[in-house]
């Protein structure tokens, strides 16, 4: 008879935000979960695996950050359900291995001191061990086990030292629960907590007596500074986008160069025909119209990775503080509409963070708002048709900070009217920022990172964009018809759509094509691109070099019937702003209704967007002919 | 119909017969990066 295989013992991390829960999770499962110099980062429990130096299998629970055990807020209510075994396929964990940030024990120990109390065998992780020595901190990690009476283990999960330590701290049997020895009097259990912290560090951390300025003081003074501050911000957002246009022009140009490359390889291959026009105008031009904007995207996540790798998005939210109090939200909406610049999702699940219920319901309303990055491929497609190139990077680039930032202010003016509509919080919640120290970026994880996110991105366009391609040039290839390629696309289904269409998108500056394209782009906000390389396709010309023109080139000359071109500043501005506006996402709609417990709240919001778009680019184009542009 | 019109709809009719099928297997996505391109899984 064999024995059942026992059940991996289960280990949960826990510590205050941005304590490293994530970079030790990592270290100790080899797993690649989003990390970030700041808090607030983990807003959901993630599970791996981890083996003990004997082999043994441990099932490893990373918690979302908590300053205590009463939970104020969603994401802290997850931790402390998993720290009593109340979460739904979780069993109530073997060992806590609390997690504390050597640099700022006094905070951090508040909770550990928590965890102890609920009489659960523990493990202290002594993080960040390296700063704390750096910032004069003299620490005595076998005082510190001595007087809590658990185990404690200084390392340095960023760099992997310490890991192994604390894996043999982790073996069997598991340190028995200490006893609470502050815990034992009568009286106030915080103050009893707070003395035992003072007595506790006094002896096993111990600093220097005059407090001496960090590099990270010395900075601050600058980047935190009332006006300084402001504008380092701004140069520091305005860097970003430049960089974005400038470093990108030589890879787009290779990919273009290979694009075309293939695409004449094709038209040798092939004599013309319904296969040829598939493959060049169809894939390669729909595909390709989505990939070219790869290196762009690249540098957005490398430098979105840079800042919050380096602790700058931590001050970011603390500058941002009184500018969110006017939007009637607290700084801590900032990050989740921050990370809602790379994607609305992981931005709408971020206000887990958030205390207050109707601060949260407003800062998932305004998410989609900030403009993420599947609206990117549509900007960097006409943002050089407004401005060309030899007009200057930085010219491109502003136009780009100016469509961010009436997305984000938009976003505040509405948020103000929801929240004033919603009334006050029924109890005051206070606003904690953690200012961690600055930090050299972690190049290996935002390199996997940036890497994952390029991989999603090129993954996307060979699946979901390369079928919708293929679909695409079947509507406007479809129903045949003898005689030009003109007379072929307004005889196919698109061009029929694009007639029922236009009459709509007329008053926004746009034609039946390009109604169609935007039609077609809220299966997917970049499908806009392909489907305009559909719709504008070069075909069966004698001019080779015409072929290889880009699709910008081939927007730049496309013409009304009566000549007049199509594509005028007015109406690509008309198009810009519709896209700032538009919610054409209907995954972040699924996730809207799941965390705001609402379908009707999700619809309301893709209603107001849409309808809101429609308006603010109609005000645009009519606006505009109005003052004679 | 020639050989190029005859695969160029046969390579629609399985775009679509792809497309039918992951409609009708669709699961409620759960986390964040199926279809945001954000990637985190």
């Amino acid at each position: 008879m064999h024995a059942l295989p026992p059940t991996p013992s289960t280990i949960a991390l826990i510590g205050n935000p941005n304590a490293g829960k994530t970079t030790l999770f990592n270290a100790l499962t080899g797993a690649n979960q989003k990390v970030g110099n700041y808090s607030g980062v983990t807003v959901e429990l993630t599970s791996g695996e981890t083996f003990t130096p004997h082999g043994k299998k441990l099932r490893v629970l990373d918690l979302p950050g908590c300053y205590s055990l009463r939970a104020p807020s969603p994401d802290e209510q997850v931790a402390v359900d998993a720290l009593h075994g109340h979460l739904p396929g979780y069993p109530k964990p073997d060992l806590v291995v609390c997690v504390v940030d050597a640099s700022n024990l006094e905070r951090h120990l508040q909770l550990a001191l928590q965890v102890i109390e609920l009489q659960l065998p523990t493990v202290i992780a002594l993080n960040m061990v390296d700063m704390a020595e750096k910032s004069g901190l003299r620490l005595d990690p076998a005082k510190l086990a001595e007087e809590l009476g658990v185990p404690v283990v200084p390392l340095q999960a960023s760099t992997g030292k310490g890991v192994i330590e604390l894996k043999q701290a982790l073996r069997f049997p598991f340190p028995t629960a200490p006893a609470a020895l502050w815990a034992t009097g009568d009286g106030d259990l915080e103050a009893a907590r707070r003395a035992f912290i003072r007595q506790l560090c006094e002896l096993a951390a111990r600093r220097p007596d005059a407090h001496q300025l960090t590099r990270s003081d010395q900075l601050d003074a600058w980047l935190l500074h009332p006006v300084f501050g402001g504008v380092a911000f701004l140069a520091i957002m305005f860097t970003v986008f430049w960089g974005i246009f400038s470093f990108a022009k030589i890879p787009m140009g290779w990919i273009e160069g290979a694009q075309g490359a293939v695409a004449d390889w094709l038209r040798a291959l092939l004599a013309a025909g319904d296969l040829r026009s598939l493959l060049v105008d169809g894939v390669l031009g729909g595909v390709g119209g989505v990939l070219v904007f790869l290196p762009q995207i690249v540098l957005l996540f490398l430098f979105i990775g840079l800042l919050e790798s380096s602790g700058y998005m931590a001050r970011a939210a603390y500058l941002m503080d009184g500018v969110m109090a006017r939007a009637g939200l607290s700084g801590k909406a900032f990050l989740p509409l921050f990370s809602s610049y790379a994607c609305a999702i992981p931005g709408v699940m971020a206000t887990r963070t958030i205390g207050s219920a109707k601060e949260r319901l407003v800062t998932i309303f305004i998410a989609p708002w900030m403009s993420c990055s599947a609206r990117l491929p549509v900007y960097f497609l006409i943002i050089p048709l407004l401005l060309h190139e030899s007009e200057g990077s930085w010219k491109q680039a502003l136009v780009l900070f100016a469509i961010y930032t009436l997305g984000t202010l938009s976003a505040f003016a509405v948020a103000r009217v929801l929240r004033r509509r919603l009334g006050p919080d029924p109890a005051a919640h206070h606003f904690m920022l953690e200012l961690p120290p600055y930090r050299l970026p972690q190049w290996g994880y935002i390199l996997r990172h940036v890497l994952e996110r390029a991989w999603s991105f090129v993954a996307k366009a060979g699946t979901l964009i390369l079928g919708l391609s293929i679909l695409l040039w079947a509507l406007s290839t479809y129903p045949k018809c003898d005689g030009d390629a003109t007379a072929a696309l307004a005889a196919s289904a698109m061009g029929r759509i694009g007639r029922v269409i236009e009459p709509v998108v007329k008053p926004l500056g746009f034609d039946g094509r390009v109604g169609t394209a935007i039609l077609t782009s809220f299966a997917a906000r970049e499908v806009f691109n392909s489907s305009l390389a559909v719709l504008f396709r070069v075909d069966k010309t004698a001019d080779k070099k015409a072929t290889r023109n880009s699709l910008r080139e081939r927007l730049a000359a496309a013409r009304w019937p009566d000549g007049r071109p199509l594509f005028t500043p007015l109406s690509m501005l008309s198009l810009l702003v519709f896209y700032i506006y538009a919610l054409q996402c209907l995954p972040t709609t699924a996730v809207v209704a799941k965390e705001a417990g609402s379908w009707p709240w999700a619809l309301g919001q893709f209603a107001f967007m849409s309808g809101f778009a429609y308006l603010a680019a109609l005000v645009i184009f009519q606006g505009g002919r109005l003052l004679g542009f | 119909m020639d050989t190029q019109s005859l695969i160029a709809a046969g390579i629609v009719l399985v775009t679509l017969v792809i497309f039918a099928l992951r409609l009708a297997r669709r699961k409620p996505a759960r986390g964040c990066g199926h279809d945001c391109g954000c990637g985190k899984k």
